[in-house]
């Protein structure tokens, strides 16, 4: 809890991503996010729809809210497979044989695709499922959690501790979990963070090319995708709202991420 | 050695503004170092040594300050109330300065021959190329190094570290400093290197009866160096005079404990009891 | 027999810099130490002293040669075998804050021998034997609970003395345990080296590059220069006759603490510093 009074940034990150998914979970919405009214489509703001209609009648500022369980759900379960998977295949690359160099090799073909194309292709031809969204953040992140891990292992491997560990008589099995990972735990956290702020991203640019979260169910991405042919006639409200919230959240993990850098960094010392 | 005072240093004290509050690193010293004399300053780690050198030569960080009621560079100027520009121009021509590590004075990208050129220039000597490139070969021929051409047109990194210590010595006494300070300039290196430099530094001193303050925490090298040792503990000095006196016949009660630490040849089991 | 015999040993390493030649740190050592006595090996920079602690050690594999413990070719062990044998051999760091792990406590890394090696031992006399190992090398019970970050330089260097010992080796290679540490904790880490030395039987090698150290610890000591034994002596007739062109180098280049004795220095003629700019 340290860390939280020293990062106000943080602080208000993270508060700010607790209280959208409370309430896109529990809160009652001033109105159904997919229902529609023909009537009072393309409403500016106001006291009454706070971040004004769309297109359809639907109130943004409930469907922007509402699509936060979609959006951060689908998020977190890909950054979840990628940390898990990511941490795995990256303890087996930074072993000292063949094996690891063939799987290094092999990401460094692996992340000459273009993978957000590669995502793209995989969540259509899947048609559109939900799941394969997941897979498709764990497909690009997987390889900055192995790198990450690669690195961090292959020095702590020349440190004085794990030497003095082998020397004792510690089995690999030990070495890996009392002294490797243990130690590379920060920098982990740190890149969740980020992977989370990757994975929003990743997912609003899929909804916004119009795969992965389809609708009527409300995601940012397709929000944005919607509202963008209201940009040039003036109803920017439709663009812009769920733009901002995407901003917010990657700006909220950034934040977080740099709070756990600078926390680890220290008691490292 | 003569009565001929050199430096002349009077209640010097040092404060560092940290996070945390204000410390003071260093209190009460006095220092005077006579022509011809190398003055060592021992201690351990922590002592404040470093500090009373770098608050000397006004070398610590900005948020640290320096007050004495004189640090009197006999003839020269009073350094306590010099201002930054009078310092830059004493430091290299008046004083020289040997850190502990070698590649940190040394800069990585400039051609050793650069950097000797790079002294006369901040000092307005008014050296061309050519002459400056004759005063370093024969001022490394001077530190002992048997092919200065090759080093000249070399760089730091490709020097092991006693050569860069050599250059380092060369580069600090280019301008003929008639004081040199020495931190710790043997620490780190091998024994054989250790005594090669330490010879060559002290030979520099006394052929030209020059004056040294050589800071270090090897009670050898103040033993076998030295004409005068000051000892620091927890930011002052607890003692000091001629080497004979404080090392046979020590005072304090910490000068005593520490020269008691030295190992000694009386066979392992004596060591446990 | 003697309890560690290494016999023609060598090692080479590629060089790290590509293009310059490989790194010859072993070339053919042989030496033994006998039960409860201790063998200082004295050497500089890239002698490759730190080499040889850890071949003996086999924490590295040697190209040729062959190290026996206790009759037991340590070369011809399967890494499980290995991993037993070494409750009887232990090692002691230069750098005592960087050899421990920063996020276990005192207790989980002096502990960690134990837990290794007996794991059937009940969790009560694990932590009476951590506490009883700590008391033994002059650190407070308390001190379990703590950090290593916590600790001061030669408290750390205690912990990792600790950690060697309770699994009650009956050797233990001392890699310059005492280069980074303070005079006067120097002293005292010294000191309890030899009384553990005393109590427990054990046989040191003890890895240095401090003429000083060595005189005041050692037995025996063997002289290296450039990945070779160029001497072993007795201590004391080492330092009364040395033999060897480096060893004299050595002897004169050592600074008394004491002003009135005074040595000479005199450079040895195969020491490549004196001469040309060193390569490395």
């Amino acid at each position: 809890m340290k860390v939280m009074r020293q990062h106000t940034g943080a602080t208000v990150g993270v508060s700010f991503i607790v209280l959208l998914l409370l309430a896109s979970l529990f809160a009652p919405l001033p109105y159904d996010p997919k229902a529609t009214e023909g009537g009072a489509s393309l409403q500016a703001p106001s006291g009454a729809h706070w971040f004004g209609t769309d297109g359809a009648g639907a109130d943004v500022f409930s469907r922007v809210i509402d699509a936060a369980r979609i959006d951060l759900s689908l998020a977190l379960a890909g950054t979840v497979l990628s940390l898990v998977l990511g941490v795995v295949l990256g303890l087996a690359a930074s072993t000292k044989g063949k094996g690891s160099e063939r799987l290094v090799r092999g990401l460094d073909a692996f992340q000459a695709f273009p993978l957000l194309i590669l995502a793209l292709a995989l969540v259509t031809l899947s048609g559109n499922k939900l799941y394969m969204v997941v897979v498709a953040i764990a497909l690009i992140n997987i390889p900055r959690y192995m790198r990450l891990l690669r690195s961090e292992v292959l020095s702590l491997r020349e440190s004085r501790f794990v030497e003095a560990a082998m020397a004792m008589g510690a089995s690999p099995r030990r070495i890996t979990f009392r002294h490797l990972l243990p130690n590379v735990w920060g920098v982990v956290l740190v890149q969740t963070s980020l992977t989370i702020a990757n994975a929003i991203v990743v997912i609003a640019a899929l909804s916004f090319l119009g795969v992965g979260v389809s609708a009527p169910t409300p995601s940012w991405g397709g929000m944005i995708r919607a509202g963008a042919g209201n940009m040039s006639s003036g109803e920017w409200w439709i663009a812009s709202f769920p733009g901002l919230i995407v901003l917010l959240c990657v700006l909220a993990f950034n934040q977080l991420a740099d709070a756990i850098g600078d926390t680890t960094a220290r008691s490292h010392r | 050695m003569s009565d001929e005072l050199v430096l002349d240093v009077r209640n010097l004290a040092v404060t560092i503004d940290t996070p945390d509050g204000v410390v003071n690193p260093v209190r009460g010293i006095d220092l005077q170092v006579h022509r011809g004399e190398i003055v060592g300053i021992m201690g351990e780690s922590g002592c404040g040594k470093s500090t009373t050198v770098k608050g000397i030569l006004r070398l610590l960080g900005p948020n640290s300050h320096v007050t004495a009621d004189t640090i009197n560079l006999v003839g020269k100027a009073d350094l306590a109330h010099a201002s930054k520009k009078v310092m830059e121009s004493i430091r290299g021509r008046h004083i020289g300065f040997v850190a502990q590590n070698p590649f940190g004075s040394l800069n990585p990208i400039y051609s050793i021959e650069r950097q000797f050129y790079e002294v006369q220039k901040a000092h307005k000597t008014g050296a061309k190329k050519a002459e400056s490139r004759e005063i370093a070969l024969s001022m490394l021929k001077g530190v002992g190094i048997v092919a200065p051409e090759r080093v000249l047109s070399g760089y730091a990194h490709q020097l092991s570290g006693g050569m860069a210590q050599r250059v380092v010595i060369a580069l600090a006494t280019t301008l003929g400093p008639e004081l040199l300070f020495a931190d710790e300039p043997t620490t780190g290196l091998d024994a054989t290197v250790q005594a090669q430099i330490l010879d060559l530094i002290s030979g520099l001193v006394r052929t030209e009866n020059r004056s040294m303050v050589l800071v270090t925490h090897d009670l050898g090298v103040i033993a076998q160096y030295c004409q005068r040792a000051v000892v620091m503990y927890q930011g002052e000095i607890v003692e000091s005079g001629d080497v004979m006196q404080v090392m046979v016949n020590p005072q304090h009660e910490y000068t005593k404990k520490l020269i008691g630490s030295v190992p000694k040849a009386e066979g392992r089991l004596n060591v446990a009891r | 027999m003697s309890l560690v015999e290494v016999d023609s040993a060598v090692k080479t390493f590629a060089s790290r810099v590509r293009g310059r030649d490989p790194v010859r740190a072993l070339r053919g050592i042989s030496l033994h130490i006998e039960e409860g006595e201790t063998l200082a090996v004295i050497g500089e920079s890239g002698s490759g002293k730190s080499t040889l602690g850890r071949a003996v050690l086999r924490l590295l594999d040697l190209d040729e040669g062959s190290v026996r413990f206790d009759g037991t070719d340590l070369g011809g062990l399967s890494p499980h075998a290995m991993r037993a044998m070494r409750a009887d051999m232990q090692i002691v760091f230069q750098e005592p804050y960087e050899s421990l792990n920063p996020r276990l406590t005192v207790g989980g890394i002096v502990s960690e021998p134990l837990e290794i090696h007996q794991p059937r031992l009940k969790t009560k006399e694990i932590r009476r034997q951590v506490l009883a190992t700590l008391d033994r090398v002059g650190l407070p019970g308390d001190a379990a609970r703590r950090l290593p970050g916590e600790l001061s330089g030669g408290q750390q260097q205690r912990v990792g003395i600790a950690r060697a010992i309770i699994s009650r080796p009956r050797f233990m290679v001392l890699d310059e345990p005492t280069s980074s540490l303070d005079l006067s904790i120097r002293a005292q880490i010294l000191a309890l080296l030899a009384e553990l030395q005393e109590d427990y039987k054990m046989a040191y090698l003890f890895v240095s590059h401090d003429m000083h150290t060595v005189e005041s610890v050692s037995d025996r000591i063997a002289v290296m220069y450039l990945g070779e034994i160029v001497e072993t002596a007795p201590t004391s007739q080492l330092f009364a006759s040395p033999d060897h062109p480096y060893t004299q180098t050595l002897l004169s280049a050592r600074l008394s603490a004491d002003p009135r004795e005074r040595h000479a220095y005199q450079s040895y003629a195969g020491d490549l510093s004196v001469t040309s700019p060193a390569s490395a």
